[in-house]
């Protein structure tokens, strides 16, 4: 009175499936998992799970993607060092100064998301001051996931992943150049000013009141 | 057997990738549960008040027509975050789920209506009811596990709602489609009364 064999084999085999499943962690932990990439990979991946950082460069993307494209060079040239400085910044800084780096980030969201919604015009020196400003406070707020790392290595692929996330934010924002598409990237700029007011905000609550 | 065979697996099978997608209920009215993007994501969604009012605010902008079409929603995320930041550090805001409920019902009614009316008075409109609108997230965020992750889910969350709300909108351009818009109004408006009878009777 048995089943026959390959439906028995198909349930055995479902079953340690389904026990695995349920073992596989459903919350993304967007910083734990960084170890053992190595140093280069860690600032690289860094970068790209931090929420605040990319909405930064994005808007920042969003903001130059208004401006003359000779601007693309210079504004990605001027994150890359930055974040590059930044990281060995922080290092020096240490922990103290590095929890008001993630206030500094959310409040130049803001910047670059109402300029950004505003189209604002400031002039070379405010775009390239800003992504420099910036780039130095992204590389700051990332040197918290150096201990035992090598930070020169970090730092070049922190500083390599923030060019490379302006890059291809402003060709997809050049691309984005039609009539809707500039409305879709003012409202992209006011969405990441309305997440920057937020976390800006977030930083005057007490800890106690964090979850 | 072999169907019975066939039926226990597949049971298994769908077991499995239910387990897969199983996550702690992140309901929306829990305020210390809300934790990351998806939570974010879901807060406007799965509040009917939030969800019907912003997708309102999408079909009033297209209404409208240039520049309300693309001015209400570049500027109703950053007046909801404004609110929201006021709801953060616990500024109160009177009957704010109160006035969440009646921006159903007078976006509704505004849909319903479909009269032009001056940008700035839209705006003013529209901004009351992102304050409330953003306030009602805001005090929610403390109490978020990833805050950063769980704003860019509601903003998106909300800024997408908008979108939807435009493309509906454009239905106006065809005559069947603008009676089906004002009666989805009305039909909101009518659903904005009864959460207002909710909260005023809790």
């Amino acid at each position: 009175m048995g089943m026959p064999g390959p439906s028995c084999r198909t349930i055995r085999g479902s079953l340690p499936l389904g026990l695995a499943a349920l073992l596989i962690p459903a919350t993304a932990e967007a910083h734990t998992g960084l170890a053992g990439i190595g140093s280069f990979w860690a600032g690289v991946a860094h970068l790209l799970t931090s929420l605040d950082q990319l909405a930064f460069l994005i808007g920042l993307a969003i903001w130059t993607s208004f401006y003359d494209r000779r601007f693309d060079a210079r504004v990605i040239a001027a994150a890359f060092g930055a974040a590059f400085i930044g990281v060995f910044l922080g290092v020096r800084l240490g922990a103290a100064a590095r929890l008001d780096m993630a206030a500094a980030l959310a409040a130049l969201m803001v910047v670059v998301g109402l300029a950004g919604a505003l189209r604002l015009r400031a002039g070379a020196v405010s775009l390239l001051g800003l992504a420099a400003v910036g780039g130095l406070i992204v590389g700051a707020g990332a040197a918290e996931a150096t201990p035992g790392l090598s930070v020169a290595l970090f730092s070049v692929g922190g500083s390599i992943a923030s060019a490379s996330v302006l890059s291809y934010g402003l060709l997809a924002a050049r691309r984005l150049d039609l009539e809707w598409g500039r409305i879709a990237r003012r409202a992209g700029a006011s969405w990441i000013a309305a997440i920057g007011l937020m976390v800006l905000a977030l930083s005057f609550v007490p800890p106690t009141r964090h979850g | 057997m072999k169907a019975i065979a066939s039926r226990a697996a597949l049971a298994v099978a769908i077991s499995g990738l239910l387990a897969l997608i199983a996550e702690p209920a992140l309901a929306h009215t829990v305020a210390g549960s809300a934790a990351g993007f998806g939570a974010g994501f879901l807060h406007p969604l799965t509040g009917f008040d939030h969800l019907l009012a912003m997708v309102c605010v999408g079909i009033w902008g297209a209404e409208l027509g240039a520049p309300a079409i693309w001015l209400l929603p570049i500027a109703f995320p950053l007046i909801m975050a404004f609110g929201g930041a006021l709801g953060v550090v616990g500024v109160p805001l009177p009957a704010g789920e109160l006035l969440v409920a009646i921006s159903v019902v007078v976006l509704g009614a505004l849909v319903a209506w479909g009269r032009r009316m001056p940008i700035a008075a839209a705006l003013a409109v529209v901004a009351v009811f992102a304050v409330a609108h953003g306030h009602a997230h805001g005090s929610e965020l403390p109490g978020a596990a990833d805050a950063v992750a769980f704003t860019v889910g509601f903003v998106m969350a909300t800024g997408l709602l908008h979108l939807a709300g435009i493309g509906i909108g454009v239905l106006a351009h065809w005559p069947r489609g603008v009676a089906a818009i004002r009666a989805s109004g009305l039909m909101v408006a009518l659903a904005g009364c009864y959460f207002v009878y909710g909260y005023a009777g809790a």
